[in-house]
């Protein structure tokens, strides 16, 4: 088994704050972007279903 | 089989739905793997140290934003000599993914910019057309959307897209053509790599999780967009009420304009 030196792999030999601070901010865009584009299909489905002409079974 | 009837927005939207699930199982798996090569299995650069790390995420998101403003060209040029309804909403579903991997390559380039170059940000040639692109991607995503017929929109974002291709042999090419801050390619189709190959396969295959990161994400998005157009349409009604629609029925209740 691999031992991980985790206060090694934090301080990533000073320049910690630098690579982490990439890897969560572009973590943080792509759940962004996964949880507004569910919001958005949510509201899409919503909007469809309760829709007039849904309800009237236009082609 | 006949792979044109995917063309049709009523068959397209139960295929995608199918589809983006496994592409997001597959980007999970890849990003996972390739997040554990960067900090576990690749050593530490030679001139750089523990930095270089960030070029995981860097390099592929770079790549995937001008990769992803090919495919919306294309989708988009298709769209306006075709007129087929399913190009222009590909386009249009490409585009915020495209924009995000360029916000994330320009924030981590300027982070990975300040401890090995000393500065966050350099009128580069390199930088400065990675901005264009994204000033092309908010062009595009602000055309369509800026006049009230929306064809007219989306003809007018196509015409941008187009004539912003330009931009991209520029990116790739400026570290060539001009004496710039940031380094020459690492990796080439005619040189070939000069990194180490732990260090290539963690690349690799970061790239590969972005790649099906962004199919996942442009399905899906591209069946919101569906959604949002066709709104009332009975096959759409009957697709999101029973997900397990086949698609030649669906296909064959939509009876709307071109595909």
């Amino acid at each position: 088994m691999i031992a991980i030196d985790w206060s090694m792999l934090w301080d990533m030999g000073g320049h910690g704050p630098y690579v982490w601070s990439v890897y969560l901010g572009a973590m943080a865009l792509i759940a962004g972007e996964a949880l507004a584009l569910g919001l958005r299909q949510r509201r899409a489905r919503a909007c469809g279903q309760g829709s007039e002409a849904a309800r009237k079974g236009e082609p | 089989m006949n792979a044109w009837k995917y063309a049709a927005p009523a068959a397209f939207y139960p295929l995608a739905g199918r589809l983006w699930p496994v592409f997001a199982l597959v980007a999970a798996a890849m990003g996972t793997s390739g997040l554990a090569i960067a900090f576990f299995a690749a050593p530490s650069d030679a001139q750089q140290g523990e930095v270089y790390r960030i070029l995981f995420i860097h390099v592929p998101a770079a790549w995937m934003s001008m990769f992803i403003y090919l495919l919306m060209a294309v989708y988009a040029g298709l769209g306006l000599v075709l007129r087929t309804r399913l190009s222009t909403v590909m386009a249009q579903a490409l585009a915020p993914t495209g924009l995000m991997y360029g916000v994330v390559a320009l924030a981590s380039g300027a982070v990975w910019g300040k401890p090995t170059w000393g500065t966050w940000w350099a009128w580069d040639a390199r930088l400065t057309s990675q901005v264009v692109l994204l000033g092309l991607y908010l062009g595009f995503m602000a055309l369509q959307q800026a006049f009230d017929d929306t064809e007219r929109g989306e003809r007018a974002a196509g015409v941008l897209a187009l004539v912003g291709l330009v931009n991209l042999p520029i990116i790739y090419f400026s570290v060539v053509w001009w004496n710039t801050l940031h380094q020459g390619a690492s990796l080439s189709v005619t040189q070939g790599s000069r990194m180490a190959p732990v260090m290539l396969a963690g690349l690799l295959v970061m790239t590969g999780a972005c790649w099906s990161h962004a199919i996942a994400v442009s399905l899906l998005r591209a069946r919101v967009l569906i959604a949002e157009r066709e709104a009332g349409r009975r096959w759409l009604h009957r697709a999101q009420a029973d997900r397990s629609a086949p698609a030649p029925r669906a296909a064959a209740a939509w009876k709307g304009g071109n595909a």
